[in-house]
């Protein structure tokens, strides 16, 4: 009976002390409730890269209208860089879908769709401005643009310059005149859609190829000097549906090519911009394969401006 | 209020240095003045074509929440200070005149 009592007595001081884990458990809730919720960590002096998938859109959106605006496609290349997208034709071209997919204004996927066919540049036979800039610089290569711009400090003496070119001393051939700097040279402005003719049907063919995705409707659209123009509204309709999406978003096949997908045994109607003739009876082919077996083919329309 | 304390602490350390969120998520107004300046800069260049003030007005919002004209002009300050073209800091002073004279009005976003 005494070592039983001996024995309680000696365990009560070795109980766990409930009130100091409760104060813990409390401490660490406000604390983390303060430091999440309350005051969480604010980056600041950020890069276009570290921006939300959405802020990325509205920052895309701005270079592509402020391209429209000044037709400088060196400086928009620049300025779509410094978001570091994997592919920036690929992610003008799939913003432009999404806005036109979610009802947004037109205007603006139509200038995400001309930046984007504007950057593919095949129509002038010259390399994309973002194929100049992308690193590695080649060996010799002149220095300033084509040098690719690394932003490792927060000091504004080595911020930035997307809007202009660094200025460069004047050549002069007279050892009096002192260099003086020249402003930055504003690139041309690039071909942008000019609808003025309605556009005609100058070829429909019927591809039956397995190789092609089934029930593709694939258009393209040149001027009258046969160069390919994108950024030109296409509008299908078929019974109970509505589609419009732009020549140019698909830079790999060029920049006057859009494409769209059929359902087999559906009727549709295209029509190219808002003065072009109105097609009826497109539909996807049947074909047979050579096991005589039925598939759906695809189906191309060529269209060109008299 | 040792134990409390402590637990406080732990808190804070988790939330501010541990687990602070993610530098991939940021917004346009955690963006670095440069990068501002250079947005500022393609809203005036939008503006110097369309001239919607109303338009430049809801984009300069969608920027950061300081007043539009102080937005303006400190774009203009620093694009002084990097050496901005001559053009470029016209188009944004162009830009700055056009709000000096706008009244706020029943505005929606643009594009």
């Amino acid at each position: 009976m005494i070592d039983d009592e001996y024995l309680e007595e000696d365990e009560g001081p070795r109980q766990p002390p409930l009130y100091l884990v409760t104060g813990l458990v409390i401490g660490l809730g406000i604390g983390l409730l303060f430091s999440l919720v309350i005051s969480p960590v604010r980056f600041v002096d950020t890069a276009p890269v570290s921006l939300q998938a959405a802020h990325k859109d509205s920052y895309r959106l701005l270079i592509s209208q402020a391209f429209q605006a000044n037709g400088d496609l060196l400086r928009a290349s620049q300025r779509l860089l410094l978001l570091e997208d994997a592919s920036p034709m690929d992610a003008l071209a799939s913003q432009a879908q999404r806005r036109l997919g979610e009802g947004q204004s037109e205007e603006s996927a139509r200038a995400l769709a001309e930046l984007a066919a504007a950057l593919s540049g095949p129509s002038e036979g010259t390399p994309s401005p973002l194929v100049v800039l992308s690193p590695p610089t080649p060996a010799g290569a002149t220095p300033g643009l084509a040098t690719p711009q690394v932003f490792e400090t927060l000091d504004l003496s080595q911020a930035v310059q997307t809007a202009t070119l660094p200025p460069t001393p004047t050549p002069t051939t007279s050892p009096t005149i002192t260099p003086i700097p020249t402003f930055t040279p504003r690139v041309g402005h690039s071909p942008v859609p000019t609808l003025g003719a309605p556009f005609v049907l100058a070829g429909r063919v019927e591809i039956c190829d397995p190789a092609i995705k089934p029930g593709l409707l694939q258009i393209e659209l040149r001027d009258s000097a046969g160069v390919p123009i994108p950024g030109v509204q296409i509008t299908v309709a078929w019974e109970g549906g509505l589609d419009t999406f732009f020549t140019g978003l698909h830079p790999a096949s060029g920049p006057g090519y859009a494409d769209f997908s059929m359902t087999a045994g559906v009727v549709y109607s295209l029509r190219v911009s808002d003065i072009s003739e109105t097609i009826n009876g497109l539909s996807a082919p049947a074909c047979a394969g050579e096991d005589g077996r039925a598939y759906v083919g695809a189906l191309r329309l060529k269209f060109n401006q008299p | 209020m040792i134990s409390i304390s402590a637990g406080l602490a732990a808190g804070l350390l988790y939330g501010w240095v541990i687990n602070p969120g993610s530098y991939r998520d940021t917004s346009l107004d955690s963006l670095r003045v440069d990068y501002k300046t250079d947005l500022v800069l393609m809203v005036a260049e939008i503006y110097q074509q369309d001239g919607d003030v109303d338009a430049a007005a809801a984009r300069l919002a969608g920027i950061e929440d300081l007043p539009i004209l102080r937005q303006v002009q400190q774009a203009i300050l620093t694009g002084q200070e990097l050496g901005y073209a001559r053009p470029d800091i016209e188009t944004l002073a162009r830009l700055f005149q056009g709000l000096q004279s706008w009244t706020p009005s029943t505005q929606e976003a643009p594009p």
